[in-house]
């Protein structure tokens, strides 16, 4: 009958509408079964095999070819890197034993371990070594030109010697990022699918948008602890809990919000680290009355910075006063340049002109739901001073073209990662820099950073860096907000798990306890 | 034949009432400010101070579900007398006309319908950009078809009817036909339609909402409330239940009445 259709078609809708808060729950709960039970008839001896969730399948597993993060988090346990990164941000020993650098820093000499072979079993020499840093200088690397600098020479077996065009004092960091990596260049057209590095796993089996599993290279030169490792996508952070929860994962990574349920429970080990990059609210200071510096301060003394970063991220994060991390070792605090203070934000308004009010156009990337809820909690403390915020949400894409690069609006917040080297950090600020969406420039700024380059003097590096930290913290093109505190959960028999200043893991550390 | 009072109707009409009556209430008093933030009092379990809690940012749940509903109304409302306008017009014409120009019309119609609604929405949204506008001429658009078919379906039938015939025959306009004449015959069919389609014009802006692509923040929408709420479903899975169940009893409410109105006018008209 008719009303029975009717029904059904109402109760069809609500389904819909429920099911749209529910669809994240249900997924995950299929298979968990059959591991748990595995892993219980395992506690007698040490498990060798981890499970890992990724949220996004790598896209492809060449590390010349990408610039994902995602993808070199995996891509670092399959190839070697010249150099390798303590947790700290400095260098050590990775597939070079030892390396030199030259009294006029313009040559490095590096020595490679001897012995080293490809996963095929093709040898990894210092031919090898330079025909790999050749296919990365090539015209289709997306890093073609941070290392055109670079000339590689081969001199015998097992040195290789770089020449840099200009001097480069941060020269050697870039022979420890990840897509500095040591490939195969004999298979170079396969290795996006069949990946051929020295690193200390190889690729076992990969399934588009399932798993991906690596195994153990039995060849590698330093200690490896697990035998197998199963990477699943899981771009659903319930999925994820819950498959922690059920032992079909053994390290996941959370938000703050999601980490409270997890503390205090023995079966569960939260790791924890200021991660190198920072969060703000870049402005843009082509519009009229952000380039008044009056009207940023006042912004800057209108919202509660540590009620934010509570807030959005359950107080995971550390306040910055500048464009500067806080695990970076030139790191000064100035959080102190402009604290909280609303009624001066009124009278600078006032001052600037604007003690009727302001109208800015404010847009937040909708991949990232923090940016958004901070974008929704400022607006909210400027409303407060007069300031009003029309909000718009655009998506990742579109937030590219038109706000980074298009530099077609007044408000945005987004997060920047570190490098090793402050100057990458910092060089968006140059006046004419492509990347210097705030429209920045102060001859100042442009003058220290365009000197950094080439001082040798790392003390006199440092001071340079440093002021250019406060420059811009009383220039404040943006508001600069937190320095977030990176968090995973991994179960509690997992041991060895770190994160690391760049984002890789480094899984051959981790094994689980007896 | 005597019919029962229909059930129908009469649920339908009480989930409505309710609906509208809190939209009105909303203008004239909200517990609290929808849009005031109150962070320290993030995620508070539905109490005496406030009934329905608070969202992630300390706003109040009820208040912002009140306001809300007027959104979700004035879409649905508007949306829908937009499409059904612009869809009888065209619905009508087409079946006056005939020719090539129907069948042109017509299979234009065809293909608008062959699209799932909310990918339809997405890419109309797309274009005509987001915010509540965009939203109502998304949603209006999608509504054509649905109507345009019924009011062809309906002109064609009448055409053939004598009083039809006897009007064109002492020289009647084709639109004094349409409008003074068959208008009224076809009247009760459309209203029962327009009740069904603002059910379907809230859930759609719902959708589009959740997507990020309706309303855009700080003005809540209850699509956007679940879509926030969604983040936090394991850790507070009570804040996502108020806004589904309006959005359950508008959509259903808006269903069951059409359904209602077709049992009490449509079907009795016809036999």
């Amino acid at each position: 009958m008719n009303l029975c259709k009717r029904l059904l078609a109402g109760l069809l809708a609500a389904a819909a509408a429920l099911s749209m808060t529910a669809c994240g729950a249900s997924s995950a709960d299929g298979s968990s079964a059959g591991s748990k039970t595995a892993s219980a008839s395992q506690t007698a001896q040490t498990r060798t095999d981890l499970n890992m969730a990724l949220s996004v399948d790598p896209d492809g597993l060449d590390p010349q070819r990408t610039t994902a993060a995602s993808t070199f988090q995996i891509t670092n346990n399959i190839y070697d890197t010249l150099l390798r990164v303590n947790t700290d941000g400095t260098l050590k020993e990775g597939l070079a034993e030892s390396w030199e650098t030259s009294e006029d820093g313009l040559t490095l000499t590096f020595r490679l371990r001897s012995g080293v072979t490809f996963h095929n079993g093709n040898p990894c020499n210092a031919e090898a070594v330079v025909s790999s840093f050749e296919r990365l200088q090539a015209e289709d690397s997306p890093r073609a030109a941070d290392y055109a600098n670079f000339t590689f020479t081969a001199q015998g077996e097992d040195t290789v010697v770089v020449t840099c065009a200009e001097l480069d004092v941060a020269a050697l960091s870039s022979f420890a990022y990840p897509w500095s990596a040591i490939v195969d260049t004999s298979v170079a057209d396969t290795l996006k699918n069949s990946p051929v590095g020295t690193g200390p796993y190889k690729l076992k089996e990969w399934v588009p948008q399932q798993s991906l599993t690596l195994e153990k290279n039995p060849d590698y030169y330093d200690t490896v602890n697990l035998e197998t490792i199963t990477f699943k996508m899981m771009p659903d952070a319930t999925s994820q809990i819950a498959s922690l929860r059920s032992g079909e994962l053994d390290i996941i990574s959370v938000s703050g919000d999601q980490v409270a349920a997890f503390e205090n429970d023995p079966q569960f080990n939260i790791v924890q680290a200021p991660s190198n990059g920072i969060q703000l609210m870049a402005m843009n200071l082509a519009n009229e009355a952000l380039s008044d510096v009056r009207v940023r301060q006042a912004i800057n003394y209108a919202v509660d910075k540590q009620s934010l970063i509570d807030t959005v991220w359950w107080g995971y994060g550390e306040p910055i006063g500048s464009h500067y991390p806080t695990v970076l070792k030139e790191y000064v605090d100035l959080n102190d340049t402009y604290s909280y203070d609303p009624e001066k934000a009124k009278e600078l308004l006032a001052q600037a002109g604007y003690a009727d009010g302001l109208t800015l156009e404010m847009y937040l990337p909708k991949s990232y739901p923090a940016y958004v809820s901070a974008g929704q909690v400022i607006a909210d403390s400027l409303k407060e001073v007069g300031i009003t915020c029309n909000i718009t949400i655009v998506e990742w894409a579109a937030w590219l073209s038109d706000v980074y690069n298009g530099r077609n609006y007044d408000l945005t917040v987004v997060g920047h990662t570190g490098r090793l080297d402050p100057y990458v950090l910092l060089a968006r600020y140059q006046s004419d820099s492509s990347e210097n969406y705030f429209n920045y420039s102060n001859p100042e700024v442009d003058e220290l950073l365009s000197g950094y380059k080439s001082e040798k003097d790392e003390a006199k590096r440092t001071e340079m860096v440093q002021q250019v930290e406060e420059i811009l913290a009383e220039d404040v093109p943006a508001y600069y907000i937190q320095t977030p505190i990176t968090l995973y959960v991994t179960s509690s028999a997992v041991e060895g798990f770190e994160i690391y200043p760049i984002d890789i893991y480094e899984m051959k550390d981790v094994s689980f306890a007896s | 034949m005597k019919r029962k009072r229909s059930f129908s109707l009469t649920a339908g009409a009480v989930m409505v009432a309710l609906i509208v009556a809190m939209c009105l209430v909303s203008f004239v008093w909200m517990p609290m400010d929808p849009e005031k933030m109150d962070t320290a009092n993030r995620f508070a379990l539905p109490g005496a101070q406030h009934l329905l809690g608070t969202d992630q940012f300390g706003r109040d749940v009820l208040s912002r579900i009140m306001e809300a509903s007027r959104w979700a109304l004035l879409v649905g409302v508007c949306s829908v007398t937009a499409g059904a306008a612009a869809g009888s017009a065209i619905g009508a014409a087409a079946a006056m006309l005939g020719g090539v120009l129907r069948s042109v019309i017509m299979r234009f119609i065809d293909g608008m319908m062959s699209f799932p609604g909310i990918l339809l929405a997405m890419m109309l949204v797309t274009v005509l950009g987001k915010g509540i506008l965009g939203s109502v001429l998304a949603i209006g658009i999608f509504m054509i078809p649905t109507f345009s078919r019924l009011v062809y379906s309906m002109v064609l039938e009448n055409k053939q009817r004598l009083y039809v015939k006897a009007a064109q025959s002492y020289g009647c306009s084709r639109r004094r036909i349409v409008l003074h004449h068959m208008l009224p015959d076809m009247l009760p069919r459309l209203i029962t339609q327009f009740s069904s389609s603002i059910g379907g014009a809230v859930l759609l802006e719902s959708s589009l909402s959740f997507l990020g692509l309706g309303i855009q923040p700080p003005t809540p929408s209850w699509g956007m409330m679940l879509s926030e709420a969604r983040q936090f479903v394991l850790s507070y899975p009570y804040i996502a239940v108020a806004p589904g169940v309006v959005l359950l009893i508008t959509v259903l409410g808006f269903n069951l009445l059409g359904d209602g109105l077709n049992d009490r006018f449509v079907k009795r008209s016809s036999r």
